[in-house]
């Protein structure tokens, strides 16, 4: 591949042949140097040498599609169960994407659970375990309750006591908003958990978004804030509703080398983080299933990414960069699988392949389990993974603090969650289970102000300080906590959809400023949010008229996960600080368009906030 | 330009094509400066859109096709009603995709509430109801203006959340 790179430099009269090998072997150096590190990967060969391989349990994908047909998937796909959403569908049970340049579906799908030891591509995660797929992703008029029937309702054929090990979702809505939380979305989304598996729960496994570094709706504005450099995650995994309860797993991108991507969104939502890798040129992607033939599939000629380079550099230089994917490598010459598969779309399937094959190894386990074994033996990757402080004033916010022991004991990463799955470790302990979790207990939301339906709390929060605005929240019940919520709205009236400056049109940096840390009653801190995010626009209300106006976060939820195993009982303090005074322009504006962000003049100002417990009654 | 400006730029060219996860490789054109617009949505992700309607495309007038959505045509709508109510056409302001609202409003109801009692009260018919009854599907009928009765729902004190449901793809891959 570098050699393609040499070779269009030098057909483009760019530079000689040796000044481009120079330039390209520079280039190339830290990856080929500290990308692919032995024994940094989920320890699959062990829960398989322990002779689980998911046999007894199915995934459901939900996705853009599933190609049932699959030489390496049809072998795992239950006849006749998956659905197409499609209003004109014909087959209901089909959901094969009718798209030639690729599937999202089933790449996800061949992750988790493509077939293992039958001579044909690679072998998922959970090889022997079945797969059901609906296509929710895909474009066109769908049919009517499919936000029901891709949880699990009664009408998507799964049975209450059928044993679903795991709904993967692969996908969400990215805007540079905090959408507002959802208690409709919530019922719907925890139904899995709730009521299926005979009452012990199926699982959500979420990705966790790829917005580390982006450059879309915001233009360079994690750029130019300093966040990319920094090395702050530009969009905050909590920023969806669906993203701040304990029911959907949150799942983050991990490097063959055990290193952040380049681009997993962070949050202290993550529960865990699996491997997706870059993107299968400068280091390894992941390899999976791809739709049939080389005129389908981002492998073969019709490949978005295929197609798009052939058309810009020619089919020589796309060949060299993508030789697996592209038509006529030996070792794929139907083009029936890929090498490019990546984003926090590749690490949730890896992650549910690990679920399926625990509930695989033993099927007496509740969802909940499943969550208390992945935060006991997933491995604590990156382990010297740095903080990340920010000025404020004279002094400094630590907005990243890397790996956080807890008072329990368990290690917590914004970036990692509880760290990187170990298949052989979670099967090991899943064949042994002996904790009792005991019956759930959600507290009810505890706190003051607009986000309990009280009189908002007007706190102000100083301009570039330390001192931010405190709330303390007191819990009473000695709850050992498995999640914990927390509820805030911040308002800012400069904080609209713009400021009109001549020709150009501004934003405040009331919402980018804004940092939020929680100190739990046993001293553990949580970063919910770490400043220069992509807060740009005001709170969004999908159940209501859209933009807040003025509220930065309105019933904004986030989840931590940091605090798991500790006693909830004692006084939770929740800081939220202004901590920027800059203003400064935008290289390039996005498609959102604000030319520039100007530093508030007058204080955000805290109307409420409240914390909701998941956990269960302390034995002690 | 010299040497090296040109392969950052050719370098950075190839980067951004590669800055997606979500498979979108393709290399970009240039982007220009644009003017901002602030779309508001008329609920949820979504603007109504009154003018417009979908029809087979079949029987579409060629000159008045917008555009096609598989075997459909968007077209400028000729009715006088303005209704808003099952089948009109809405468009995601996140996405752009036009799609029909199916009728339906999904609800999580408050302890003690019964859909059928709801039912009742605000004239629309109840389609499901799932989990102990808490959460329900009712659907009004052609006649009914559909953001009129969320909004009564929502104000019947029983309800605690309703959402109009869009026959769309809110969500993308990553």
């Amino acid at each position: 591949m570098k050699q393609g790179l040499v070779d269009l430099y030098v057909g483009r009269g760019i530079m000689t042949e040796e000044e481009a090998q120079q330039y390209w072997d520079k280039e190339f150096e830290e990856a080929e140097t500290n990308i692919l590190v032995a024994g940094e990967d989920m320890n699959v060969k062990s829960a398989f040498a322990q002779g689980v391989t998911g046999q007894g349990v199915t995934a459901v994908v939900v996705d853009s599609g599933l190609e049932i047909r699959h030489e390496d998937l049809a072998p795992n796909v239950l006849p006749n169960r998956s659905l197409n959403l499609l209003n004109d569908a014909l087959d209901k049970t089909d959901p094969t994407s009718k798209a030639t340049n690729g599937d999202h579906g089933t790449s996800v799908a061949g992750l988790i659970a493509s077939k293992g030891w039958n001579g044909l591509g690679g072998r998922g995660v959970s090889p022997d375990t079945g797969l059901i797929g609906m296509n929710l992703l895909a474009s066109g008029e769908k049919t009517p309750k499919q936000e029901l029937l891709v949880h699990g309702f009664p009408g998507s054929g799964i049975t209450a006591s059928e044993s679903i090990s795991v709904f993967n979702r692969s996908y969400g809505l990215t805007y540079p908003v905090q959408f507002s939380y959802s208690e409709l979305d919530e019922a719907i989304e925890s139904y899995p958990n709730r009521k299926l598996r005979s009452g012990k729960g199926a699982t959500n496994v979420k990705s966790s978004g790829n917005s580390f570094v982006s450059e879309d709706l915001e233009g360079s504005f994690c750029e130019d804030n300093g966040a990319n450099d920094l090395g702050l995650t530009c969009y905050n995994s909590n920023s969806e509703s669906s993203q701040g309860h304990p029911y959907y797993f949150s799942i983050g991108a991990v490097n063959s080398n055990g290193k952040h991507t380049s681009y997993s969104s962070a949050g202290s939502n993550l529960l865990a983080a699996a491997p997706a890798g870059e993107y299968g040129r400068w280091a390894p992607a992941m390899v999976t299933t791809d739709p049939m033939t080389c005129l389908s599939g981002s492998s073969g000629y019709t490949g978005r990414t295929i197609a798009g380079w052939t058309g810009a550099y020619g089919e020589e230089f796309a060949a060299s960069q993508y030789p697996f994917d592209y038509p006529g490598h030996p070792e794929n010459p139907n083009c029936n699988y890929r090498s490019t598969m990546n984003g926090t779309s590749s690490a949730a399937p890896n992650a549910s392949g690990v679920i399926s094959l625990i509930l695989s190894a033993n099927s007496e386990l509740t969802w909940r389990d499943v969550r208390h074994i992945i935060a006991s033996t997933s491995t604590k990757n990156d382990a010297e993974n740095a903080s990340v402080t920010v000025p404020v004033g004279d002094n400094e916010f630590v907005a990243h603090d890397g790996w956080v022991e807890n008072a329990a004991g368990y290690s917590h990463n914004n970036l990692y969650g509880f760290g990187r799955v170990d298949a052989g470790e979670a099967v090991k302990m899943a064949k042994s289970y002996s904790n009792d979790l005991g019956e759930e207990v959600i507290t009810n939301w505890t706190g003051a102000g607009s986000v309990v339906a009280e009189e908002s709390l007007e706190m102000p929060i100083p301009d570039n300080s330390l001192v931010g605005a405190t709330y303390k929240v007191i819990i009473e019940d000695d709850i050992k906590v498995e999640a914990a919520q927390f509820k805030l709205d911040v308002f800012n009236d400069e904080f609209g959809m713009g400021i009109e400056s001549g020709e150009d049109v501004l934003q405040s940096t009331a919402g980018s400023d804004l940092a939020i840390e929680v100190i739990s009653p046993s001293g553990t801190r949580s970063v919910l949010l770490s400043s220069r995010q992509a807060l740009i626009r005001p709170a969004y209300d999908l159940s209501g008229a859209g933009f807040q106006n003025g509220y930065i976060l309105k019933n904004g939820v986030f989840l931590s996960n940091s605090f798991y195993g500790e006693s909830a009982k004692g006084e939770w303090t929740i800081r939220v600080l202004d901590v920027s005074d800059k203003s400064f322009a935008t290289a390039s504006v996005g498609d959102i368009v604000y030319n520039g962000y100007v530093n508030n003049s007058t204080p955000s100002k805290l109307m409420g906030a409240a914390v909701r417990i998941f956990g269960h009654q302390s034995a002690e | 330009m010299n040497k090296l400006k040109i392969a950052a730029l050719i370098t950075g060219s190839l980067f951004l094509a590669q800055a997606e996860a979500n498979d979108n490789l393709t290399p970009k054109m240039e982007k220009v400066n644009k003017v901002a617009s602030f779309e508001q949505p008329d609920f949820g992700a979504y603007k109504i859109m009154s003018d417009y309607a979908l029809v087979p495309a079949a029987i579409a007038d060629p000159n008045a096709v917008i555009s096609k959505k598989g075997n459909k045509a968007l077209v400028k709508s000729t009715s006088v009603s303005k209704l808003f109510t099952k089948g009109s056409l809405v468009k995601n302001i996140f996405n752009g995709e036009i799609a029909p609202v199916s009728g339906n409003i999904n609800l999580l109801l408050k302890d003690g509430a019964s859909a059928s009692d709801l039912a009742s009260e605000f004239d629309v018919a109840v389609e499901n109801t799932y989990d102990g009854g808490r959460i329900a599907v009712v659907s009004v009928n052609s006649n009914q203006d559909l953001l009129g009765k969320l909004a009564e729902l929502k104000q019947s004190g029983k309800v605690v959340e309703a959402k109009i449901e869009v026959l769309g793809t809110l969500y993308t891959s990553r």
